[in-house]
């Protein structure tokens, strides 16, 4: 049958199991040759598992406990560790999803992509020939010298390459891209993606992209399938997919997406209005920053400093969100952590309602301190996970001692509210909480003594769409509420329109663009943060 | 890397000369006076002055220190005060005992417990893995001498394997001098396997289980050659740090299985010089003992460098 030639992955009704619970529940799947199709799902959906078992991988107790897998016709679930063994590498290449933890630390690169090919039975000679074709192929530049150098002397991005060049040492017939660029920033997502792809189309190697990024999977496969608890819920062409979504989860995912709709929270339509001339100082500034700047000293290298932030100067308006966005080396981080008083300034100033954060006197300090509180971007590790929630969220009550403990008490339930979290949640700890409820938790946290500003450093970065739009809106509603002021730290673009005032661009240290956030997205003054805009994936979706 | 091992080596002399220090203060604040104990049951208080005089701790403590380092420096350790050999002699006659028998034990266990821990890994849940964790457990809870007693029952005076007793110094013959060594050594080992196989497993556990392991198994790699290039190399770093604390142990372990098996060890020379307090010798012999814990670190950190790449240029930026 000609259709069947067509064919080069079959997956029928695929059951996986780990120990006792099932994570798959009939999945049903089929990629033609030379063919990109994207699996969207969050985290939990069993995307990763997919892989596994496509890979005959399947970490610990994981099984296939019925179902088939073709590959080209063959069945290969239930197959011998040989059988697999001659698929994988030769005939299925991964590209997996962290380049920080997907390379052996002790291996120098060369011998890494060696392997893959010593595996395929190369003969030696040709090998390190090959090696550097590879290198040079994936992009990366010096690849003879390069070779011979270990994975923590690569950026993210080179090893990302490097990855590629293992996936596809021996031609595979498919490719499996298993979140590919999620750990890297949005320009070089872009690069390795678009080398990727034209790597992917000179060989005929089809594809299965995995992401849970909806605006990524349109922009690059044909065809989407987007996954929920286990199971395929909808399949189809991407754009009739992300413009006509049928079930429940997949119109909540499109609705979430930021990049997609330009849907205007109530920041967004004050924000529209407020946006007047690009020159127009901040009205009642509560944070100034004045030409801030922090040089860091290299170890070992005497004299030779590092500029993490270089005169930065921006003032945030009361009541409002301004989001610092930069790329991960930009520098966000460290003007935040002299915001939060964690850092000290090599020059210049960071002024709270015309108050200097560098001030000698303790008591001031504190004070200062307790005004402006941090939310942070990793809710597993920020919270202590011996204390109870009703421990964390009344800590800094108890530091700045701003009520007895009754009243604490009373103050936490009531933040609990506040943050849509049950009251029930007090005597939970952390590990038994989902992350969205314990970014809920630092949240309240950060609620607790009252801030006049909250610093978001990446907050909802770690997070799924889904949730990452509900904190999104929680954040929205408590400044509506409360008037807290805003700033947010973020590499997203997609979130940073959705949810800010004001934008502030870093590049290097230094801040390259300023200005309303409608003006900067449409507007763009600087060249970089039109890269920046270029870059973001799901423009498929904007169409 | 060059000026990380140099820093290794600097903080290293200043450890070893504070531990001088506390070795020549430690061995003056001892209760008991050596005068008294040599000058016998028939002392006289002149024949104790006397003495004193002659062993110069008459002088005050500083002096007898500065003295004490200079001559240590010089490899003079003194004469010991109960033969009045010279205590370079007696060090000279029993260190290489010790040194060949620590050695071997540690050959034996590192070999014994990488084996044993990665066959443990390698078979979690199933026999294999249950053997070596009975194997270890035995290292760890059987006290040493009391292990080295049933085997020279056993395997010397029942079924006449190995020698009870008795040594040959390596370079006069060495077939007869491993021969001679292999039953303590074994004994002396088990408590170092013991712990090399179950820090083996715990890492090579975690190891496996990362993500580079998997991406080197997507590549079609062997299981094998996963194992050993990717698993085993990685668990190294941690293993090696644990053997380099667990030297230290290798060496007072020594004392008593040379007792047992009557070596004429270092070991042995330690323990009779502490019950006699022959204060030159047991000086000279903490000395080492020191200086040796403190080359067995430099040794373990110039090593790590070498499976771990990644300190190599921590040090060198």
């Amino acid at each position: 049958m000609p259709q069947d030639a067509e064919k080069l992955l079959e997956i029928t009704d695929l059951h996986v199991s780990f120990g006792d619970t099932e994570v798959l529940h009939g999945v049903d799947l089929r990629l033609d040759r030379s063919e990109r199709l994207a699996i969207v799902g969050e985290s939990g959906s069993g995307k990763s598992t997919l892989v596994g078992a496509v890979l005959g991988l399947l970490p610990g107790s994981g099984r296939v406990t019925s179902g088939s897998i073709r590959l080209a016709g063959q069945e290969l679930a239930g197959s011998h560790e040989r059988v697999w063994r001659s698929v994988r590498g030769e005939r299925i290449g991964l590209v997996p999803q962290d380049p920080g933890t997907n390379l052996n630390p002790s291996m120098k690169i060369g011998a890494q992509i060696a392997d893959a090919l010593r595996a395929g039975g190369l003969r030696s000679s040709a090998v390190r020939e090959r090696v550097i074709e590879l290198m040079t192929e994936a992009g990366i530049p010096d690849a003879a010298r390069r070779a011979g150098q270990y994975p923590h002397e690569f950026s993210g991005g080179m090893r990302q390459r490097v990855l590629i060049a293992v996936a596809l040492a021996r031609g595979p017939e498919l490719l499996v891209a298993d979140e590919p660029t999620s750990a890297l920033d949005v320009t070089v997502q872009r690069r390795i993606l678009d080398h990727l792809e034209s790597l992917v189309d000179a060989h005929q190697t089809s594809m299965l992209f995995v992401t849970h990024d909806l605006g990524l999977a349109a922009d690059r496969a044909e065809r989407v399938v987007v996954m929920y608890r286990g199971e395929i819920v909808e399949a189809g062409p991407a754009k009739a997919i992300l413009g006509d979504p049928q079930h429940e989860y997949t119109k909540r995912l499109v609705a979430a997406a930021p990049a997609v709709t330009a849907r205007t929270t109530g920041a967004m339509a004050s924000a529209a209005t407020s946006a007047e001339a690009p020159a127009t100082p901040v009205p009642d500034p509560i944070l100034v920053i004045e030409s801030l700047t922090k040089e860091y000293a290299l170890r070992g290298r005497r004299g030779q400093r590092l500029v993490a932030a270089d005169g930065v100067s921006f003032a945030v308006e009361r009541g409002t969100t301004t989001a610092v966005v930069g790329e991960s080396g930009s520098g966000k981080t460290t003007v935040a952590k002299m915001v939060l008083g964690l850092e000290t300034p090599t020059s210049g100033r960071v002024l709270i309602d015309g108050q200097d954060v560098g001030v000698d006197s303790r008591a001031q300090r504190r004070q200062l301190r307790r005004r402006v509180q941090p939310v942070f971007q990793d809710p597993y590790g920020s919270l202590d996970p011996s204390y109870t929630v009703e421990r964390i969220v009344a800590e800094p009550m108890e530091i700045f001692g701003t009520t007895d403990r009754a009243g604490r008490r009373r103050r936490v339930a009531e933040l609990l509210d506040q943050v849509a979290l049950p009251r029930g949640t007090a005597s939970r700890r952390p590990h038994e909480l989902s992350g969205g409820q314990r970014q809920r938790v630092a949240i309240a946290r950060a609620l607790a003594p009252s801030p006049d500003l909250v610093v978001c450093d990446e907050a909802v970065s770690a997070l799924d769409v889904l949730v990452q739009d509900q904190i999104l809106r929680l954040l929205d509603e408590l400044q509506r509420n409360l008037g807290i002021t805003l700033l947010f730290i973020t590499h997203d673009l997609s979130v940073t329109r959705q949810i800010a005032h004001r934008v502030v661009v870093m590049e290097k240290g230094r801040d390259v663009e300023h200005g309303p956030t409608e003006q900067v997205f449409t507007t763009p003054t600087s060249a970089y943060t039109a890269e920046l805009l270029e870059a973001i994936p799901g423009a498929a979706l904007a169409r | 890397m060059a000026r990380y091992l140099l820093t290794r080596v600097g903080q290293s002399i200043v450890t070893i000369f504070l531990s001088s220090m506390v070795v020549f203060a430690g061995m003056r604040l001892l209760p008991g006076d050596p005068a008294v104990s040599l000058a016998g049951e028939e002392a006289t208080p002149a024949r104790i002055a006397a003495i004193r005089a002659e062993y110069g701790l008459d002088r005050p403590v500083w002096v007898q220190y500065a003295t004490f380092l200079r001559n240590s420096l010089h490899g003079d350790f003194g004469r010991s005060l109960r033969t009045g050999t010279p205590v370079s002699e007696l060090i000279r006659s029993t260190l290489p005992v010790t040194l060949w028998l620590a050695a071997y034990a540690l050959l034996i266990s590192v070999v014994v417990g990488l084996i044993l821990g990665v066959v443990a890994e390698r078979f979690r849940g199933r026999w294999p893995e249950w053997g070596a964790n009975l194997v270890a457990m035995v290292g760890l809870s059987v006290p040493s001498f009391w292990l080295g007693l049933l085997a020279i029952l056993f395997l010397s005076v029942d079924h006449h394997v190995f020698p009870a007793s008795g040594y040959v110094p390596m370079m006069q013959d060495p077939a007869r001098s491993l021969y001679h060594l292999t039953l303590p050594a074994l004994v002396l080992a088990l408590a170092l396997a013991a712990v090399v196989m179950r820090q083996t497993r715990a890492s090579m556990i975690a190891t496996m289980q990362s993500d580079y392991v998997r991406t080197a198994r997507a590549k079609g790699l062997r299981r094998g050659r996963v194992l050993v290039r990717y698993g085993l190399r990685n668990s190294l770093i941690v293993v090696v740090t644990i053997v380099g604390l667990q030297l230290g142990g290798l060496i007072s372990g020594a004392v008593v299985t040379e007792s047992i098996f009557g070596l004429p060890g270092f070991g042995k020379l330690t323990l009779n010089s502490v019950f006699s307090r022959d204060y030159p010798v047991v000086q000279a012999v903490v000395l080492l003992i020191t200086v040796g814990y403190v080359l067995i670190n430099l040794a373990v950190d110039a090593l790590y460098s070498v499976i771990n790449p990644r300190i190599r240029v921590a040090g060198a930026v």
